[in-house]
């Protein structure tokens, strides 16, 4: 009797739990459809910020990309990544300034603002980061590697160099904002006429947006066709079944420095570009929408990276709609700890597990 | 009979076909010598199975064939060419496979990929071969484009074996390809890996399913403490009643089981240093 009793219990509590369970799922089901309603309503009628937030998205994606591809292949988040594209953007600029004749540089490319000098100063400037970036690993990361030093103090070596990089930029171009030569232009205009809304948009992030998306996809292309980029990936996977095939795990880390510190380049000296003029802090203050959007895409996987971008972007613009712009680091850390709490494997799924 | 070291038994010293020959093995993980004069050999087209108690240095018997610890002393040679201390590159391309027995595949990439990575460092284009382990897995062609994370623990096994096949070797290396796994998976890799042999491939087998891998084997070595314990033809080990209590979990045909526990206790713990070591 006192078995049965017992279980009629149970069986009540089960129900009364099960229906407290409903209510409470329905509840934040709800919660999220009134959010995600009002987040739709404000990336329309503010289609302005959503817009710039896009294309804003597609240069932290240039930069979160390489930072994703360092965490997965060597398991730190590298904090020089930021000053890594400032010293790409000051290479560039060294190019177009110093060392070409002043005359080539007069002459602005179609609807953008930034001179021709700009296409030989790109590869240039990719080139001496990527070339630096691996020689930096060989002379520091390596040596920790090989003596298996802990992801702290591998991290905290990166924030050193952070800070030499930063003094060595300093030491040759001094503190000062520096101009990269441009001719202004026109904003695009996109009159929106049934949500009355005019869209306008600096011309040079369109170029921003579709040269990140280019490398992301040569990026993805690359990883998943080539013997290299399999290889890269099976090392990021597994070390050790990786040089038992036979894999050149070190040259795999020197091909993800190389590849990592191209796109640093490249993100450093577009958006300076874009931007007109450039700083000593412009990539370190770069660094937190780009490890927001890596943790939003999933640690160490590039492609969520990019998605996490354009995420991270629009958050960011959209949230000045309230807030005074200064607080945008501060929305940024709200989405990092909100993504590690609610999806911490990111939107995709981390590559590694 | 704890004290006898190694039993030779019945086998002439007949060094004709031999592909694999350890001599005098001493080996080690950082300050701890694990492996201590081990010898084995292993003639063309055998299957050989290391058997023995946890910690008696089997594993580290074969990473040391393929170059993975430190060796102390003694010779392994391949053919007749010694192989001592080469890199394991080198040793893929003298012909030596090896499947170790954790994390034996890359998750995230795809089985196909998997096994492209197996035949990384093959010279010229590999992809027949790739294709070839298509036909010879079929529980492989079928899962052929997911992610090898997503396999089953039978299938993942089936794949440490393909990506180790597909180089061709003539010397396989197995370091409990059964582990973690189910009764009947158990069967169906053991199967795979005899039919592997049957094919022609030399066959060096660490296993603690002894039973299962002695049925299929051609002869096996009991280790004990890191040093040769006893050497037979699988058959004969099978059927001999001390080997078969102590280390094949058989039941007994004799008498006091408290001491054969003590037996055992005593073999193993010497070395129970090994599992740390090697994590």
């Amino acid at each position: 009797m006192e078995l049965i009793g017992i279980n009629t219990h149970s069986v009540r509590d089960a129900v009364v739990s099960r229906i407290g369970e409903r209510a409470a799922r329905a509840a934040v089901w709800i919660l999220v459809a009134l959010l995600s309603a009002a987040a739709a309503w404000i990336l329309v009628t503010r289609l302005d910020l959503t817009v710039i937030g896009l294309l804003i998205g597609g240069v932290y994606a240039l930069g979160a990309v390489g930072l994703s591809l360092v965490y997965g292949n060597l398991h730190f988040p590298n904090i020089a990544h930021g000053d890594t594209m400032t010293a790409a953007a000051f290479v560039a600029l060294a190019v177009m300034v110093t060392w070409l004749p002043e005359t080539w540089s007069m002459n602005s490319v179609g609807m953008f603002t930034f001179p021709y000098t700009l296409f030989i100063a790109l590869p240039i400037g990719m080139a001496v980061v990527a070339l630096g970036s691996v020689l930096v690993d060989r002379f520091v990361y390596r040596r920790l590697r090989l003596k298996a030093a802990q992801l702290g103090v591998i991290t905290l070596a990166s924030l050193g160099v952070a800070i030499a990089l930063r003094g060595l930029i300093q030491y040759i171009w001094g503190t000062e904002i520096q101009n990269f030569p441009r001719e202004s232009k026109k904003f695009l205009r996109w009159d929106v006429d049934f949500l009355d809304t005019t869209v306008l948009v600096p011309p040079d992030m369109i170029f921003v947006f579709g040269a990140a998306v280019v490398l992301t996809l040569a990026l993805y292309l690359f990883l998943n066709l080539t013997r290299a980029g399999k290889a890269m990936r099976a090392a990021a996977d597994n070390e050790d079944l990786a040089a038992i095939s036979g894999i050149n795990v070190e040259r795999t880390h020197m091909l993800t420095w190389a590849i990592a510190g191209a796109t640093a380049g490249a993100a450093g000296i577009l958006f300076a570009a874009g931007q007109g003029q450039l700083l000593t802090i412009s990539g370190w203050k770069l660094m937190i929408p780009m490890f927001a959007a890596v943790v939003a895409g999933g640690i160490g996987n590039p492609y969520g990276a990019f998605a996490g971008a354009i995420m991270i972007g629009v958050i960011g613009e959209v949230s000045t709609e309230w807030l005074d712009p200064t607080y945008k680091p501060a929305v940024f850390f709200a989405a990092i700890i909100v993504m590690l709490l609610v999806r911490p494997r990111g939107l995709f799924g981390a590559s590694r597990v | 009979m704890t004290d006898a070291v190694a039993i030779r038994n019945g086998i002439p010293p007949d060094t004709r076909d031999v592909v694999l020959d350890v001599r005098d093995l001493d080996a080690s993980y950082g300050a701890t010598l694990i492996v201590r004069g081990v010898s084995m050999q292993v003639r063309s087209g055998e299957l050989v199975t290391i058997i023995g108690p946890n910690g008696s240095g089997k594993s580290t018997v074969i990473k040391s064939i393929f170059g993975l610890t430190q060796i102390e002393g003694g010779s392994i040679s391949l053919d007749g060419n010694d192989t001592t201390g080469l890199d394991t590159d080198r040793l893929v391309q003298l012909g030596i496979g090896y499947v170790p027995q954790a994390a034996n595949v890359f998750p995230t990439l795809t089985v196909r990929e998997n096994i492209e990575m197996g035949a990384y460092s093959m010279s010229g284009n590999s992809s027949d071969r790739v294709n070839e382990m298509r036909g010879l897995f079929p529980v492989l062609e079928e899962r052929w484009s997911s992610k090898a994370g997503h396999l089953s623990g039978g299938q993942r096994q089936m794949l440490a074996l393909a990506r180790a096949l597909v180089t061709n070797p003539k010397m396989l290396l197995l370091d409990e390809p059964t582990a973690g796994l189910a009764p009947q998976i158990v069967d169906q890799v053991l199967t795979q890996v005899a039919e592997i042999n049957q094919r022609g491939v030399s066959i060096l087998l660490v296993e603690q399913n002894a039973v299962k891998a002695l049925e299929r084997s051609d002869r096996a070595y009991v280790l004990a403490r890191g040093r040769n314990y006893f050497e037979d033809t699988a058959d004969a080990l099978l059927s001999n009643p001390d080997i078969g209590k102590v280390f094949l979990g058989l039941s007994n045909t004799s008498g006091t089981g408290a001491d054969d526990d003590d037996e055992t206790a005593a073999i193993g713990n010497g070395d129970s240093q090994e599992d740390s070591q090697a994590r």
